[in-house]
């Protein structure tokens, strides 16, 4: 009879130690996948929310809708293809015609936003709205106007549509 | 085995877990919080863009009672429209509005909530006369060959840049025809979301000012002023008859006959307003004139029928053209076929009615027609004094926004509209 001979042996065989270096590869390079996937989704995902063309979209968006719907329906002007608009507006409550001009124009990959006074025309300031623009079109339709207006910044292309009613006489 | 789990050694597989698991916790709290907060983001503007549309809203409901409350003539201010608490349909938007002010300065402000987003617009709304365009209709406009559109202003003859526009509340195919030669000095529109080239038939017209969609206005019905019931006819068989403010009142028709000498009914002696509760009929070569010292005004519920020769003119055309007034009254279709043997002065205001007109000379004034056929030998001359034309007690004035202010959005710590209008009309927009 073959007696047992307890405590000899000691650590792990060279079979176990291979699958359990195996299973920990295996098993890390999930991990690493999972998280090097989940972080570069994640980094999409912020860079689709909070990137400068979407948030430079948001802005250009915000400043043609506040200055359309405040503008006069008397006159609006488009430029060639729809590359400009200027419409007028009152600069007070008081004012007993319109007074100023506001004028969104691209230069230089820029989307510029004029404003000024009218007789004389003098321009009061000149902003830039935002950059990257690379293609900026202004439509009008009776009292709508509509500005397409799309952003890159070569990592990505953003592209935003935004209308507008004029209200003012 | 069991000694190898009996031994107090501590394995590094469960600390492993844990920091995986963590780590993967981290990140899907990560990808959670920026997709939730990219949804707020959109909530809370779409939120915003809800309450503004609510805010225009309220603006429109109290500039439409306005509109409503001017059709009652007398005008009486008395109690200006105001609602609080407004639920639009279909939606989660609210509006609320109130007119304040006095006849001259009224002022709306309306304010829109929708969500957490609360939006205030105001607005000060004036008068505007309905021969604000030369010539205006709801659906088509037919201008003969050689025809000059230009205007005048018979309250200052001496003012010669007179801006004017002639066109169609339709955007359907040909709803303007401007025939060859014709010259228009002023803008030609259609209806919003018209195709200009199909919607303007230019058959070699000259237009100086641009071609464009306008602006759509809503032409109130006019209703005929009390008057005394006449329970007659006005008829002029080969004999005149004059016709003074003292016979103001409803007649049942208006008809003018050739008898040897032709029919011809004279206005004269001041502000002559006859309601026509049936047609008016004149017979070849008959007429009415209005006399220099009067004006007239005919409201008439039936069609206006001119034979050949005709005419219902004033006197010594031109002159103001509010000096002849013709409005259209009637529930049912009406067609005016209007003539001159001369040069014509007057408005006709018909939005309901097909209306042509053919005078031997130019044409003075303006029209509002559902269908408009220019037949006159001469040209159309606008008189821009029509605009001033603007009192509430003026047929067919309506409101107007003239000035209108948003304010920046804000956050009112209470949600009852009740509570927060006295705040917006206190605020400075």
């Amino acid at each position: 009879m073959n007696k047992k001979r307890p405590g000899i042996r000691k650590g792990f065989t060279l079979v176990e130690l291979m699958i359990t270096t195996v299973i920990m590869i295996i098993v890390g390079l999930a991990i690493g996948v999972v998280i090097v996937e989940g972080q570069s989704g994640w980094n999409f995902m912020y860079e689709r929310m909070n990137s400068d063309v979407v948030t430079d979209g948001y802005v250009a968006r915000k400043k043609f809708d506040t200055v359309m719907r405040k503008a006069s329906r008397e006159m609006l002007l488009l430029g060639e293809g729809g590359s400009w608009i200027e419409v007028y507006s009152y600069s007070s409550p008081s004012s007993t015609a319109v007074d100023r001009y506001s004028r969104f124009y691209v230069s230089d990959g820029d989307l510029n936003f004029e404003y000024g006074q009218l007789n004389p025309r003098v321009t009061l300031s000149v902003d830039t709205v935002c950059g990257n623009v690379s293609a900026c079109t202004f439509k009008q339709a009776g009292t709508s106007t509509q500005m397409t207006l799309t952003l890159d910044n070569e990592r990505q292309t953003n592209t935003i549509v935004s209308s507008a009613v004029t209200h003012n006489q | 085995m069991t000694k190898l789990l009996q031994t107090k050694r501590c394995g590094s597989a469960i600390p492993l877990v844990v920091v995986a698991i963590i780590v993967l916790l981290a990140m899907g709290v990560g990808l959670l919080s920026l997709g939730f907060n990219g949804r707020v983001y959109t909530a809370r503007n779409a939120s915003g863009i809800k309450a503004r549309c609510a805010a225009d809203a309220g603006l429109a409901m109290a500039l439409y009672e306005m509109n409503q409350k001017l059709q009652v003539k007398p005008y009486n201010e008395g109690i200006l429209p105001h609602a609080i608490e407004v639920k639009l349909p279909y939606s989660d938007q609210v509006c609320s509005y109130k007119v304040t002010g006095n006849l001259g300065s009224y002022v709306i402000t309306s304010f829109g909530r929708s969500g957490q987003a609360q939006r205030a617009v105001r607005a000060t709304i004036g008068l505007q006369s309905p021969f604000n365009d030369a010539i205006l209709t709801k659906e088509s406009l037919i201008l003969k060959s050689g025809t000059t559109i230009d205007g005048y202003n018979s309250d200052d003859l001496t003012e010669t840049d007179i801006e004017l526009s002639i066109g169609s509340q339709s955007a359907a195919k040909d709803s303007v025809v401007l025939n060859s030669g014709v010259t228009v000095e002023g803008d030609v529109f259609v209806a919003p979301g018209a195709d200009l080239d199909t919607a303007i038939k230019d058959l070699g017209a000259t237009v100086t000012g641009d071609k464009h969609t306008g602006e759509q206005v809503t032409l109130p019905p006019v209703t005929a002023p009390p008057l005394p019931n006449k329970a007659t006819d006005i008829s002029a068989k080969g004999a005149t008859v004059t016709i003074t403010p003292a016979n103001n009142g409803i007649y049942t028709a208006i008809d003018l006959r050739t008898a040897g000498h032709p029919g011809i009914l004279e206005i004269s002696g001041g502000d002559v307003v006859l309601h026509v509760t049936g047609d008016i009929n004149l017979g070849q070569d008959c007429e009415i004139v209005v006399k220099n010292d009067a004006t007239l005004k005919i409201y008439s519920d039936g069609d206006i029928v001119c034979a050949n020769g005709s005419s219902i003119n004033t006197e010594a055309p031109p002159e103001a053209a509010a000096t002849l007034q013709l409005f259209a009254t009637g529930t049912e279709a009406q067609f005016f076929d209007v003539k001159a043997k001369s040069e014509w002065t007057g408005t006709i205001y018909a939005p309901d009615a097909d209306v042509d007109l053919y005078a031997g000379g130019d044409v003075y004034g303006s029209i509002v027609a559902h269908d408009f056929e220019f037949k006159a030998g001469g040209d159309f001359h606008y008189d821009k004094a029509l605009k001033k034309k603007n009192t509430v007690n003026d047929d067919a004035v309506f409101f107007v926004v003239n000035r209108w202010y948003e304010s920046p959005p804000f956050y009112y710590p209470h949600s009852k509209t009740a509570e927060i209008m006295p705040v917006i009309q206190g605020e400075s927009l």
